[in-house]
């Protein structure tokens, strides 16, 4: 079509969509290159699933945080930092090899045992890290974390975020239509956002 | 059938004052060229995330390392996203030199950054428009607060603007839609805030263009509380070129819009001293076309629309249309922010709220007012909120497993946090100008940037923080903290200022119409014109004198003065 026919139709027709593919707003992304094997995905399934497990509730492995995690390394994080979580996974599995059993062989309550001890142990680490950042008037970003605390962040984000962390863990409202700012709260779950 | 190159109105630009410009001309009868430099984006087809959940992007919102090395400008803030990837100016195609750090957030793209902007809709009032002129500061304003009240009045019934009536003289109360609600911290602070500082601190709800009840003639439902707004609405719950101005444009039949359309200069003649029209490189042909029309209004943003300027008449003016001043490209302002305090909120442990508002709450200055007179001049105003923790907290001594997910399951704490939104002073040292020694995609000069700060906004700041510490503290609110992140100037996204309006053509570009001294048939009315930058956020004023220079100029041709 030519410019001058395609400008007389939009201001002969108003609401309609342009012809052409190309001129979409809002560009679609696309998850890019996975940089991460089956084997990979399953072992990062049980980590999460151990972070956050099936109660009454759905946990890690029904909202496929272990696939949402390589697709969110892959293209999100620097080479560098996808270096520090190929080590996470490393270091993990070692932990497990130390205690004389493969991670995929061990336990719930043994598996629960071992990540209770790294965490409460990153935790620490990673809090003296930002204190010693902000003391020398580095970026909260430019700590030195525990090689954990990524991992275990990228596990709470990726189940939180999804479709059944947000509505059947926590709660959702797609078109709230109004907004009560004084309503009585009885335990009820939180709001996804 | 052949293109018309003729029309009786150009407008340069689609977002927000040029979507005003194009309605108030179209409306009074005028045959109106709209020109945008990006592509068509039509209200509700093309918001192919409007109805999009975060769990449906592959990267749940978060920026690629991709997004991140092609955006080094728009990765210094949130605006780099991945539900908004697209809608922001490719930096590639489009550079701009920094002479020092200039955070320039743009939306090219029709509609601008109206799709996009953050919808706090407040008026000037006289404290700004006497501010220069007081202080013996830049120029003074051409107008005061009658001259634009009656057109705050139009702009606000039309685009709906939802607010409460507070009857402050420095914060003018407008045609307001019912306020979006404040919830019960917030009125419990505000209550609190009244008892404190001689009752001269104000918590009120924010004044936004998300309108709180439906405006069937523009087929625009009321706000549905999903705070989606950047993503488009495809209710029309707030006021954007696409919901508003361009619809009641098009209908009139009297608009051409014209995408991939990049006007690079004002065509001058020398001897009617008028401009005849526009010069435009079809930016996906690269072919050069000319529209002739009686009036031209520029309204590609502030920097752009100057660089047009600067672009223009340069065989007559080395720095082009509207340098015979000294002040085009000069005096550019932006708001300060991302200065403020947070703190936890006891004893509403029993209380919650339903649905995602797109406002929260806002304090007008109180700084400078009364006779006061700080170690600076102007103030700021804050923007906050309360509201629960979610699962991004931290809980004490959890780490893994059921105890860990049932906590971060529930609600935690209320917080409440504020930003202050600073008045920045027009400076001659912070300008723009044309580096013709760098090109863009389409081989045009870019603009090299060089502002900073100054020492009364410095000196704001401190205040900005402290202020905000002390009146949480006073309502009672635990573990204050003061807030300081980086901030860039530009980072308000509010650049204003480099073709300022004023009396004397010698000190300004523009007169009190809006028109430029040395051609008064090419009106600014975009943030370029503001000769101050008050410290409320702008986007409303650029409405009202929008249309208030409409008239003028419909006026003027009716008289033959242009």
């Amino acid at each position: 079509m030519l410019r001058r026919d395609f400008l007389t139709m939009i201001a002969a027709v108003t609401g309609t969509a342009m012809i052409g593919g190309r001129a979409m707003a809002y560009d679609p992304t696309t998850a890019g290159t996975n940089a991460f094997s089956a084997e990979d995905t399953a072992f990062l399934d049980e980590v999460a699933e151990v972070i956050i497990p099936k109660t009454d509730t759905p946990g890690a492995k029904d909202a496929a945080v272990g696939a949402f995690m390589t697709v969110y390394v892959s293209d999100c994080y620097t080479a560098q930092d996808q270096q520090g979580f190929r080590t996470a996974m490393e270091n993990l599995k070692s932990a497990a090899t130390a205690q004389g059993k493969d991670f995929m062989q061990m336990s719930a309550d043994e598996r629960t045992t071992l990540l209770d001890g790294i965490a409460r142990e990153a935790r620490t680490a990673s809090a003296e890290g930002a204190a010693k950042a902000k003391a020398e008037g580095r970026a909260a970003k430019n700590a030195d974390l525990h090689w954990f605390t990524p991992l275990h962040q990228l596990v709470l984000f990726g189940f939180f975020t999804s479709e059944v962390g947000s509505n059947e863990v926590l709660r959702y409202e797609a078109v709230p239509g109004e907004y009560i700012g004084d309503l009585a709260y009885n335990g009820e779950p939180a709001w996804a956002t | 059938m052949a293109e018309n190159m003729h029309y009786d109105a150009i407008v340069v630009g689609s977002g927000i004052s040029g979507g005003w410009a194009a309605k108030e001309l179209t409306e009074k009868g005028l045959k109106v060229l709209m020109l945008e430099r990006g592509r068509n984006i039509e209200h509700v087809t093309d918001y192919v995330n409007a109805d999009n959940e975060t769990w449906n992007y592959p990267h749940r919102g978060v920026a690629t390392q991709e997004m991140v090395d092609n955006y080094p400008v728009l990765k210094r803030d949130y605006a780099l996203n991945e539900q908004t990837f697209g809608m922001w100016a490719n930096e590639k195609d489009s550079p701009y030199i920094e002479k020092k750090r200039f955070d320039w957030f743009r939306g090219y793209h029709v509609g601008g950054r109206s799709l996009m902007w953050g919808r706090q809709s407040y008026r000037l009032s006289d404290l700004d428009f006497e501010a220069n002129a007081k202080d013996g500061i830049a120029t003074d304003w051409p107008i005061r607060y009658a001259d634009i009240a009656p057109w705050y009045d139009h702009a606000e019934k039309f685009a709906g603007i939802s607010g409460s009536v507070e009857g402050l003289d420095h914060l003018p109360d407008g045609q307001f839609l019912p306020p979006i609600p404040l919830n019960i911290v917030e009125k419990d602070v505000a209550a609190r805030l009244r008892k404190s500082f001689g009752g001269k601190r104000y918590l009120i709800n924010s004044r936004v263009a998300n309108i709180t009840e439906p405006k069937p003639e523009q087929n625009r439902v009321n706000c549905q509380y999903r705070n989606k707004c950047w993503l488009g609405c495809p209710y029309g719950g707030y006021f954007s070129t696409q919901s508003a101005t361009l619809p009641v444009a098009m209908a009139t039949g009297n608009l051409t819009l014209r995408p991939f359309s990049i006007v690079s200069r004002v065509i001058y003649d020398k001897d009617t001293k008028r401009a005849k029209g526009v010069e435009v490189i079809d930016a996906e042909t690269n072919q050069t076309y000319e529209y002739t029309a009686k009036v031209v209004f520029l309204n590609a943003s502030s920097f752009n629309s100057t660089w047009v300027l600067m672009n223009s008449a340069t065989d007559v003016w080395e720095g082009g249309l509207g340098s015979s001043s000294g002040e085009l490209g000069h005096n550019v302002m932006d708001h300060h922010f991302r200065v403020g305090a947070e703190g936890r909120v006891e004893g509403f442990d029993d209380k919650y709220y339903f649905g995602r508002r797109p406002a929260g709450f806002y304090i007008p200055r109180f700084r400078n007012l009364d006779g006061e007179q700080r170690d600076y001049t102007r103030g700021f105003g804050y923007q906050g909120s309360a509201s629960r923790q979610g699962w991004k907290r931290e809980i004490a001594e959890l780490n893994v497993g059921k105890d860990l997910k049932d906590a971060l399951s529930k609600p935690g704490d209320w917080t409440i946090g504020m930003t202050a939104f600073g008045e920045m002073l027009p400076s001659h040292d912070n300008h723009i100008a044309l580096d013709r020694s760098t090109t863009d995609k389409w081989g045009l000069p870019v603009l090299a940037i060089s502002v900073e700060l100054g020492e009364n906004e410095r000196k704001m700041r401190v205040d900005m923080k402290q202020d905000a510490i002390d009146m949480l503290e006073a309502a009672g609110i635990k573990d204050v903290k003061g807030t300081e992140r980086d901030y860039g100037v530009g980072m308000g996204i509010h650049e204003m200022g480099t073709a300022r309006m004023g009396r004397d053509p010698k000190s300004s570009v523009l007169n009190g119409n809006n028109q430029v001294w040395d051609a008064p048939n090419v009106y600014v009315t975009d943030g370029a014109c503001m000769t101050s930058s008050s410290c409320v956020n702008p986007s409303l004023t650029y409405m009202a004198l929008t249309a208030r220079a409409a008239a003028h100029a419909v006026d003027s041709l009716k008289k033959g003065e242009l």
